[in-house]
């Protein structure tokens, strides 16, 4: 079985710091990480390849190589980093056409992948846009807020995240996954892999190896106007105490702002 | 055919229904601006009762499309639909609500017409000639102000609670209703048969007007018998932060923040809950929100209306005990 797994590098947004004119603003040597969701994504993935023999898990990604070698570290067999001075600044949707069409050439050479799985939304954007955008270019159906996805005989049957509770669901056809957080987290690597991940060579796919041009990448419909820092409440009101009269002070409080 | 000024939203007729009349509000406000009619389009199974309560708030006209296919009809079904009833009536703008189903739609349909989508939006708003769509990013830390470009329909999602939906108003005359056919896809991908449902905790916590959240600082799952009852005195729902969730004290129905439901109560009590942006994604729209946290750095009281440092287990049950003398 082969799995896909294309993950997001984001800043480390632990190293945010409040401003007041974008909100958060990150100094020079904060480091990359692998986004949150991408993790659990890549998560999914290790338990497939522990519970069934020859899984093979590819990560890729966009312009994330510390990124990849996180994968590498923890659960992936290899890695392919997309570099490319056209990807510069594209939207999520161009970011999923370009994953779809780096997955077709891995395919092309080494056959199709069983599973391909994302990250429901990145930490930092947020928009939740590329990972639809790259089951839309495959033509695959898209399952989103996915927990565990676990092979049978001729099928997937995958747990979700529903309003209505958690939903387990079957497919049958390739299909692309968008994971999002479950009750664990992403594995911790092994020293011995984390070396390994740390010197190995990455193959990077540009552009002309992906055959897209400056005409299948330009066409950004989301133009960002400004970044601003979310107003700030006007002077909270403090009330300090644990007993009864902190709650009565309380109670009269939302009582007068007509909250009750 | 050229583009018209309609702005088309989307009310969808399962559990999205009332994230969707809410987009009537908004959705009015820029038909205006643009100068076109506000046009609600319902696709489903059977439409009649959501066609009736669309027509008694406020909508210029409806778009329907019915078809029993819909049942069974997955996210990649609807995008299809809006792509064809798109091509077919050219709106200037659709709006969806951030929804399950919303959420999946819209990023599908727009990589299918090639269209800008301002996803998980927390306002939109008319700027001299274009919609400005503001959106949350960096968990809530950081608003984007930003347009659609090109002259392609803009699509935007917004999230559920934002805007109160328009009171109906059953005297007025229903608009006129333009039925189409467009069938659901015959054979749907396959995937999405419902092997199992489980963990039906019947909390609904999108439509509560106030909600009691618990989270690390509640100390274990004995720590939300209080948590719920002080959500039963002021007759609200519970919610919990993903910490609380993590540690399995609380069902994953409760969570609240970025991995979990999206909320904006009128009145949100966070209890023991440090405030870690994620958590603050989800309730930051809230209109009044009561932090109770031991720690004065929390956070949650940056974002707090009324901020109580003190212990929530002195707090929580002098506020229950109030409640109940005040009630009588």
């Amino acid at each position: 079985m082969r799995l896909l797994v294309c993950v997001k590098q984001v800043p480390d947004l632990t190293w945010g710091r409040p401003d007041s004119q974008e909100g958060l603003s990150f100094p020079q040597e904060t480091p990359p990480c692998l986004d949150g969701c991408s993790g659990y994504a890549l998560e999914a993935a290790a338990r497939i390849q522990d519970a069934l023999p020859d899984v093979s898990i590819t990560a890729l990604s966009l312009e994330g190589e510390e990124a990849l070698r996180i994968c590498l570290s923890v659960a992936a067999d290899r890695a392919i980093l997309l570099s490319d001075p056209l990807f510069n600044g594209v939207d999520s949707l161009t970011k999923g056409r370009i994953l779809a069409r780096a997955a077709e050439v891995l395919e092309a050479q080494d056959g199709p992948f069983d599973l391909i799985l994302c990250g429901q939304q990145s930490a930092d954007e947020a928009s939740g846009q590329t990972g639809p955008a790259l089951a839309h270019a495959l033509g695959r159906p898209l399952i989103s807020q996915v927990f565990t996805a676990t092979p049978q005989e001729k099928s997937l049957i995958v747990t979700r995240q529903t309003g209505a509770g958690v939903q387990t669901v079957e497919t049958t056809a390739p299909a692309v996954a968008l994971c999002t957080k479950p009750d664990w987290d992403l594995r911790y690597p092994t020293i011995l892999k984390k070396m390994l991940a740390n010197n190995a060579e990455i193959p990077v796919l540009s552009a002309r190896e992906l055959s897209l041009s400056g005409s299948d990448v330009e066409d950004s419909r989301i133009q960002v106007l400004r970044r601003f820092a979310p107003r700030q409440k006007e002077g909270s009101v403090r009330i300090s105490g644990s007993g009864a009269d902190a709650a009565r002070e309380l109670l009269s409080l939302l009582e007068q702002a007509r909250a009750l | 055919m050229e583009r018209t000024k309609d702005l088309w939203v989307w009310i969808e007729t399962g559990a999205g229904k009332n994230a969707g009349l809410e987009l009537l509000t908004p959705g009015r406000a820029l038909a205006r601006k643009l100068g076109g009619r506000l046009i609600a389009v319902v696709v489903g199974t059977s439409v009649e009762d959501v066609v009736a309560l669309v027509g008694a708030s406020g909508a210029d006209g409806i778009l329907a499309v019915e078809d029993p296919a819909y049942a069974h009809c997955d996210c990649a079904g609807y995008a299809a639909a809006f792509q064809t009833l798109i091509q077919r009536h050219r709106p200037a703008a659709l709006l969806l609500a951030a929804t399950e189903q919303g959420r999946d739609v819209a990023p599908l349909l727009a990589a299918g017409i090639k269209a800008g989508l301002a996803a998980d939006c927390v306002e939109v708003d008319w700027a001299e000639d274009h919609i400005l769509f503001t959106r949350p990013a960096l968990g809530g830390k950081q608003l984007l102000a930003q347009v659609c470009k090109g002259d392609g329909v803009q699509l935007a999602t917004l999230r559920p609670g934002v805007y109160r939906r328009p009171i109906p108003f059953f005297e007025a005359p229903p608009p006129p209703v333009m039925w189409e056919q467009i069938p659901a896809p015959p054979d749907p991908l396959p995937v999405l048969s419902l092997v199992r449902a489980m963990e039906e905790d019947g909390v609904d916590l999108e439509r509560a007007q106030v909600i009691v959240s618990g989270g690390r600082g509640v100390n274990g799952p004995e720590g939300f018998q209080l948590i719920r009852a002080a959500a039963e005195a002021l007759g609200g729902a519970v919610g919990a932060s993903r910490a609380a969730v993590d540690l399995g004290w609380i069902s994953h129905a409760h969570q609240v923040g970025q991995t979990g439901k999206t909320v904006a109560p009128r009145l949100y009590l966070a209890c023991g809950i440090s405030g870690a942006m994620q958590h603050l994604a989800g309730m930051s729209g809230s209109e009044v929100i009561v932090a109770i946290n031991r720690d004065p750095r929390a956070p949650i009281f940056q974002v707090a209306d009324y901020a109580v440092e003190g212990d929530l287990f002195g707090v929580l049950p002098a506020l229950v005990e109030e409640l109940k003398l005040r009630r009588g």
